[in-house]
């Protein structure tokens, strides 16, 4: 990535469009990742009021929206920055219009914004934590919970001694109470209450996974704790603050004893921020008090600052968040939820990335595609845990129903569709979720879905024989060459003659496995 | 003089503010200031009573007794100021040369001359006012002088009718008459007078009279209705007109007067009797003829300051070094070096700036102008609401959004009071950001007469601050979070509070608390307050305020440990510098703000931390200065006088003396360094290709 204008530096613009506010972050990034923060500028909205009442975007809203970042656009200009990495989030993912909105930012401010989901913003919260307590605290030792309660959705990651092992999207938030009657302002006992038992249901069901007694870390993200952290602990110059839950819990309590219009002129808030503060605290609160920690880490990064990590990262090349790391950790936590056998799980995946890279001319796919596979071998066998007939079509469901840290929808759509196909009838045009993906989703649906059968294959026994193989091309043919030591494959040959079909269909060769050594090796 | 009020704990600001025009008018009678300079005193005591009159007599409810006692005040010096002229200064005019001729004393020549004048440049100006019984009387405009004549038909009549002229604007006031060895001038109410008759062909003229009346200026507009401001203020010029009268000057017979205050609905204790030498502002403009040098102050010249305006490389020696500039010792050509030189250079991508009271054809304006051509982004706040000269920035404003700059009219419903531009550079190591952070006005006629500081410097948390800063003006942004600059009205009292609460927990017997403070005005009352708690708790006071103070010191139990002292010079003190001691770790800053509510509740304020180490000694030295003057130094009472300071043995210290002196010394020391410097021929940078917008 050359850029003769700039020489040096990068600068780019991290514009994030959330449920109560439009944020803008411009910076330099490069080097050693680290970020220069030229502007930081924000302008409440209240696209909340309308998606969660209406499920749409109301034309004030709309227009609003547009006007702030055509400002926004111009304080852009003045720099010449080409980069601009435009998100939205919770309010206008939900929102039924958000093409249009998306449509009329384009059109009318010159901005391409993309939509972020869930997944993602858990993947950019791990850049930005990382960062921030980057040698500090060391994660690989904690069990630790990192929480973000947004304006309009609240997002979740569990580690377990570094491992990323659930995360959570939950459609609540600070502007968006678990029963909107709680919102009838004034009664702040009932909103407590309200809080305090939807958070209970919600740690209930993730403590089948996650034994939350076990937490002893508790990070927390987001603008309002970071409000907190300046309020109490104002003169830390580290990239994060350590609040004890006592300091915390007396600040909530002295944030609830005001009114928003109080809030908002003792802390020079708009009234937006000042009104959802409180709700905010008392989510943090509650989530604090399921775990065992009894202090809160408040990194002082956000998800935008997750953002110019990535770019730095893209730019310099230097430490590169290990970000496909916790997204295998969380592929095998589901494969662990549903008593995957884990050593097959492994060796198919193993198997299905060696031939991947070895058919890297052939297929012509990329890093993404090949974490998609190794995640597909991790979970194709996942149906089983409801039954062994179909149980293709059951990993499909359980795939596509699961958070996986650090996928987006899409990626999940594919994943889904590769267990789906990893045995029986290849895809077909009645397939609807199949014939739903993108044309070229569908391209690597076969692609990647020919691969696993084939690994599949090789360890039809689940005793994992074959851990290694050549791949032998010719002009009409591949083979599969495998030491004499894997013993009697036989009936793995068999496997592969069933199963090889589809890959001989993807690729316009059949492929067969044979033992010794390969002829040129 | 005793008022009721000051048994309060506070002083009444307009009566202080009134004590400070006191002050003013006692420079204005100071014998060691030439005739000249004493003048210019005089008519600045008048025009800030016009603008106390307009704006801040107008908030007084009529029915509260301080409107009286603004009156007898104010009226006492007025009249005070008169009779010094009259008996005083004209006389030491006259006999330097220069005299008012009456028109009884014209001689043939002076007639002709004045009646070829009248006929083909006054008179065509002049719009006669019928005062009819039956009719409403007319509107007078503000502040413009009228001239009343009794009109009779020429047949001896019994009813007595008026009528009144205004005097042009457009006309000087005072006319240079030829005449031999004297500069002789008639004022043009005189001109007018003297000729009357042209204008009331086939009619009698009576008896005459001046008058002028002061209206109320305060007025709010519906902010929300319009988004085009400029229009908006255009409207609001026009309107003036319409406010009560709260003044009435005259110099006429006493039917005439009567008339009048039945005319303009006035009570007799709202009228000044003037006796001949209405509004002094315009003949103190007499102080500004070329020539006379002998009864006028010697003309100071701001010193340049080399290291600015000399230096090949601008931007290499603010990356150095901050550069403190101290207006008018130091020149305002060191701003237009940094302004032009951001024009000029092609690696400036933006410049932000905001206008308040630019001077007429402002050089400032220009670099802007250019810097648009040269296809940089230029931003400019203009406020509109500075008072009086509203027309003046719309102009400018139009210029500069015809050039394609983005001109923004303020912020609704706040004054945009700091002064502030920023320069964003990009530079191989990536973006630099320069800032000019100032207490005075981007103008370069005030730069000669007030004394402001000035910052230049390129520190990053600072100017990331700024360019926060810049999109809460424009509306890009809501107020975020600042490192280090302090704004109003988002929590700048709040941080001076916590300022002085840290010097009163900090305070020892044995390590005293100080506070140095230099400002305008001090009215804030949650200040006031906090300031008197910090002398119960033994930390030391000190001070600086020119103008208005409302805060009473040195009461036993009150403010024991608070000193305040006033300096009246022929400089206005304009610099808002704060020193706090903080046990050892001192801080100082640097504000646009006066301590007053408006300052921190109505207005875009900044204030800023003085952080090169040199800089702050420079300028914790420089407020020291200030409480060692013994000439033009008053100290403010317990019970609300001032007294000048008495010298007693000790040798005379005069400030701004002082700095002058020190200025060109500064001068030429930088001079010295400069040549000294080796200076050896360098390869040109490649020049950048610009940047596609």
């Amino acid at each position: 990535m050359s850029d003769p204008e700039i020489p040096t530096k990068h600068i780019a613009a991290v514009i994030d469009i959330g449920t109560i506010a439009i944020r803008m972050v411009i910076a330099e990034v490069g080097g050693k990742n680290e970020i220069r923060y030229l502007e930081q500028l924000q302008k409440p909205v209240r696209f909340g009021k309308d998606v969660f009442k209406t499920g749409r975007l109301g034309s004030i809203a709309m227009r609003q929206g547009v006007n702030i970042l055509r400002d926004f656009k111009s304080v852009i200009d003045a720099y010449g920055i080409k980069r601009i990495h435009a998100i939205a989030t919770s309010a206008v993912r939900e929102a039924q219009n958000r093409d249009n909105f998306i449509d009329q930012i384009y059109v009318r401010a010159g901005i391409e914004v993309e939509i972020l989901d869930g997944s993602e913003e858990n993947r950019l919260q791990l850049v930005a934590v990382e960062h921030a307590l980057e040698g500090r605290i060391d994660l690989e030792k904690k069990n630790c919970l990192i929480v973000e309660v947004g304006s309009g959705s609240t997002e979740m990651i569990f580690m377990d001694q570094g491992q990323v092992s659930v995360t959570r999207t939950l459609p609540i938030g600070s502007v968006r109470l678990p029963e909107q009657g709680a919102a009838a302002r004034g009664d702040e006992d009932f909103i407590q209450r309200v809080l305090k038992k939807s958070i209970r249901d919600i740690t209930k069901n993730v403590a089948r996974e996650v034994p939350m007694e076990r937490i002893d870390t508790f990070i927390a993200l987001g603008g309002d704790m970071r409000f907190v952290s300046q309020q109490l602990l104002p003169d830390t110059a580290d990239r994060f603050t350590i609040l004890e839950r006592k300091e915390f819990v007396g600040f909530v309590g002295r944030v609830g004893k005001m009114t928003p219009e109080e809030i908002a002129t003792q802390y020079s808030l708009d009234y937006g921020h000042a009104e959802s503060l409180y709700p905010a605290l008392l989510f943090y609160l509650n989530f604090l008090n399921t775990t065992e920690a009894e202090e809160i880490i408040i990194p002082k990064l956000s998800i935008r600052d997750g953002l110019l990590l990535e770019m730095a990262q893209v730019v310099s090349g230097y430490k590169r968040t290990d970000v496909s790391r916790q997204v295998l950790n969380s592929a095998h936590h589901l494969g662990t939820k549903y008593m995957y056998d884990k050593g097959h799980a492994v060796c198919v995946a193993s198997l299905a990335l060696k031939l991947f890279d070895s058919l890297a001319k052939d297929h012509g796919m990329g890093p993404r595609e090949r974490l998609l596979l190794e995640v597909s071998g991790i979970l194709h066998d996942i149906g089983t845990y409801i039954s062994s007939s179909g149980h293709h079509k059951h990993s499909f469901y359980l795939v596509d129903a699961s958070e996986i840290f650090g996928l987006r929808q899409t990626d999940k759509n594919i994943i889904a569709n590769v267990v789906r196909y990893h045995r029986r009838v290849p895809p077909r045009e009645t397939h609807v979720p199949y014939m739903s993906l993108a044309k070229s989703d569908r391209a690597i649906v076969s692609k990647l879905a020919s691969i696993l059968r084939v690994a599949d294959a090789l360890d039809t026994a689940h005793q994992q024989k074959i851990r290694s193989f050549t791949l032998e091309r010719s002009e009409d043919a591949y083979a599969l060459w495998v030491s004499k030591d894997s013993g009697d494959i036989s009936l793995e040959r068999e496997s592969l003659r069933r199963k090889g079909d589809m890959f001989a269909d993807v690729f316009g060769a059949p492929i067969d496995l044979k033992q010794g050594v390969p002829p040129a090796a | 003089m005793t008022d009721t009020v000051l048994q309060e704990r506070y002083f009444d600001r307009e009566l202080s503010w009134i004590r400070f025009n006191a002050r003013v008018l006692a420079e204005a009678m100071d014998l060691s200031n030439p005739p000249l300079e004493r003048l210019k005193f005089l008519g600045i005591v008048s025009s800030n009573f016009d603008e106390f009159f307009m704006v801040r007599v107008a908030t007084i409810p009529e029915t509260a007794p301080l409107f009286s006692e603004v009156y007898r005040q104010a009226f006492s010096l007025l009249r005070k100021q008169q009779t010094y002229f009259r008996e005083v200064l004209v006389p030491e005019l006259e006999t330097a040369g220069i005299a008012r001729v009456f028109p009884q004393a014209l001689n043939e020549r002076q007639q002709l001359y004045l009646k070829n004048l009248f006929l083909n440049e006054i008179l065509p100006l002049l719009t006669p006012l019928a005062v009819h019984e039956k009719r409403p009387f007319p509107n007078l405009v503000n502040l413009s002088l009228y001239r009343i004549f009794e009109v009779l038909e020429s047949a001896g009549q019994d009813a007595v009718r008026y009528a009144l002229v205004e005097i042009p604007k457009q006309c000087p006031r005072m006319i240079a008459l030829p005449s031999e060895s004297v500069h002789a001038f008639i004022l043009i109410e005189d001109v007018i007078g003297f000729f009357a008759q042209e204008l009331f062909r086939g009619f009698m003229i009576g008896r005459q009279g001046t008058l002028r009346v002061t209206r109320g200026a305060e007025f709010t507009i519906d902010e929300e209705k319009d988004e085009d401001f400029a229009n908006l203020m255009s409207e609001a010029l026009r309107t003036r007109r319409e406010s009560p009268v709260l003044r009435l000057e005259v110099d006429a017979p006493d039917d005439m007067t009567d008339r009048l205050k039945e005319g303009v609905g006035i009570e007799d204790h709202q009228i000044f009797r003037g006796e001949g030498w209405p509004d002094l502002k315009g003949i103190s403009q007499l102080a500004f003829q070329p020539g006379f040098e002998a009864i006028k102050r010697p003309e100071w010249v701001p010193q340049p300051v080399p290291e600015m305006t000399e230096s090949g490389d601008i931007w290499g020696l603010l990356k150095e070094k901050d550069v403190l500039v101290h207006y008018p010792y130091d020149a305002f050509s060191s701003f237009l070096r940094f302004i032009s030189a951001a024009a000029e250079d092609p690696d400036v991508l933006a410049i932000k700036q905001t206008l308040y009271r630019t001077g007429h054809h402002s050089p400032v304006i220009d670099a802007l102008e250019k810097a648009v051509e040269k296809g940089k982004q230029v931003t400019v706040l203009v406020e509109l609401k500075a008072r009086f000269d509203e027309e003046h920035n719309i102009e400018e404003a139009r210029r500069l959004e015809r050039a394609g700059a983005t001109v923004l009219y303020g912020v609704v419903g706040l004054k945009t009071h700091s002064k502030v531009c920023l320069v964003v550079r990009r530079e191989p190591s990536g973006i630099k950001r320069y800032l000019h952070l100032g207490t005075g006005n981007y103008n370069e006629k005030t730069a000669r007469i007030y004394s402001d500081l000035n910052l230049f410097t390129s520190r990053d948390d600072l100017a990331a601050d700024v360019s926060s800063y810049f999109n809460l003006m424009t509306g890009f942004s809501s107020p975020g979070h600042f490192a280090k600059l302090d704004v109003a009205p988002y929590g700048l009292r709040r941080k001076l509070l916590r300022l002085i609460l840290r010097e009163s927990a900090q305070t020892t017997p044995e390590r005293p608390g100080l506070i140095i403070a230099k400002m305008n005005s001090l009215v804030d009352k949650e200040i006031i307050e906090a300031l008197y708690r910090a002398s119960q708790k033994g930390v030391r006071v000190k001070l600086n305020v020119r103008g208005i103070c409302c805060l009473r010191p040195g009461v036993r139990g009150l403010s024991d440990n608070i000193e305040v002292v006033s300096i009246v010079d022929m400089f206005l003190e304009h610099s808002r510098i704060f020193y706090f001691s903080n046990a050892g770790e001192e801080e100082v800053y640097v504000s646009s703000a006066d301590w007053m509510p408006r300052n921190f509740d109505r207005r875009l304020e900044l204030m800023f931390p003085i952080e090169d180490g040199k800089i702050k000694k420079e300028l914790t030295r420089l407020l020291g200065l200030y409480f060692k003057d013994n000439v033009k130094a008053w100290t403010l009472l317990p019970e609300g006088e001032y007294r000048k300071k008495e010298r007693g043995d000790e040798k005379k210290f005069r400030v701004q003396e002082f700095l002058c002196q020190k200025a060109i010394e500064n001068a030429a020391l930088q001079n010295k360094q400069l040549s000294l410097e080796l200076k050896p021929q360098k390869p040109k940078r490649p020049v950048s290709k610009t940047m596609p917008s």
